[in-house]
């Protein structure tokens, strides 16, 4: 026993402080970085547009997913229009009660035809709802921005 | 008055034991790094949003500046009044020439792509228009 305790004392004596410093700064990042939001969204191909400078929405904004088949897709779930339309009367509802505007983003799969869209629209437009934000993917930086990128690669 | 040498001093100090620390922030950065997704940078189009009730055969209240992105061929054509463009750049162009103060309207045909009327949006914005409202067509 005596001889295993010297042993041990002459054991190189690693200072491991920095590498934890390091570690926690890591661990800090992602907690930081991962939020809980992307959760809600779901992997789409966006049209590739550069967009407009905008402020950040004051809340949260309702993420309307839509997929290259034409599915509504809200935090993973699936809806019919008539279902979403209900989710979304419920969501304006609880924001007209802490009295703010419903924030609705819409990520529309650049490869789906254009009528979901226009029939949410028209929904949306009928409940009131005058404003939403159609979310794209950035250009990759250094691509040439223009390009025409319309697609037109069709169906 | 302690007389033993400061270096034996320093080896009598409490030592905690740091490895089941270590372990459990090692197991933790594994996780992170496994569990996060990378997600680009999204950038966002806000046109206005307007129903248009235009009944069969009733006058449409939408005759000017209105950008239609039709598909014909499984190819995006911009139609802007008599005019027909087949790609962005060129209906930046067109846009360009036009009045701003009215604003845009841009409508998507139910069988164009989103590519297409995401393209119009950008260009109605590249173009310089301030007040851009997307216009479903008549459901």
């Amino acid at each position: 026993m005596r001889r295993n305790a010297q042993q041990r004392s002459h054991l190189p004596n690693i200072d491991l402080t920095a590498m934890v410093d390091v570690v926690f700064l890591l661990i800090v990042f992602f907690l930081t970085t991962s939020s809980l939001v992307e959760q809600s969204r779901t992997p789409l191909e966006l049209a590739e547009e550069q967009g407009e400078d905008l402020p950040p929405p004051p809340t949260p904004p309702l993420l309307i997913n839509i997929t290259a088949g034409g599915s509504y897709v809200v935090e993973g779930d699936e809806f019919s229009l008539d279902s979403l339309l209900v989710r979304v009367a419920q969501e304006d509802a609880e924001s007209k009660r802490r009295n703010q505007a419903l924030e609705v983003t819409v990520r529309a799969d650049h490869r789906a035809a254009m009528a979901p869209v226009n029939q949410l629209a028209t929904a949306l437009a009928e409940r009131g709802i005058r404003s939403w934000r159609l979310a794209t993917q950035l250009p990759a930086a250094g691509g040439n921005g223009g390009g025409g990128g319309n697609g037109g690669g069709g169906s | 008055m302690n007389f033993t040498p400061k270096s034996k001093q320093r080896s009598t100090l409490l030592r905690s034991d740091l490895t089941a620390m270590i372990d459990i922030i090692f197991q933790l950065l594994i996780f992170f790094l496994l569990s996060t997704t990378y997600a680009p940078p999204e950038g966002h189009l806000e046109p206005a949003l307007r129903a248009d009730h235009q009944e069969a055969g009733a006058a449409a209240d939408l005759v000017p500046q209105l950008v239609e992105v039709q598909s014909r061929g499984g190819r995006t054509v911009f139609v802007v009044g008599q005019v027909e463009v087949p790609d962005k750049d060129s209906l930046v162009a067109l846009l360009s020439t036009l009045p701003k103060q009215g604003g845009l309207f841009v409508r998507a045909q139910n069988n164009a792509l989103v590519s297409g009327a995401m393209a119009a949006l950008q260009a109605a914005r590249d173009a310089e228009f301030d007040k851009v409202t997307y216009v479903p067509p008549p459901q």
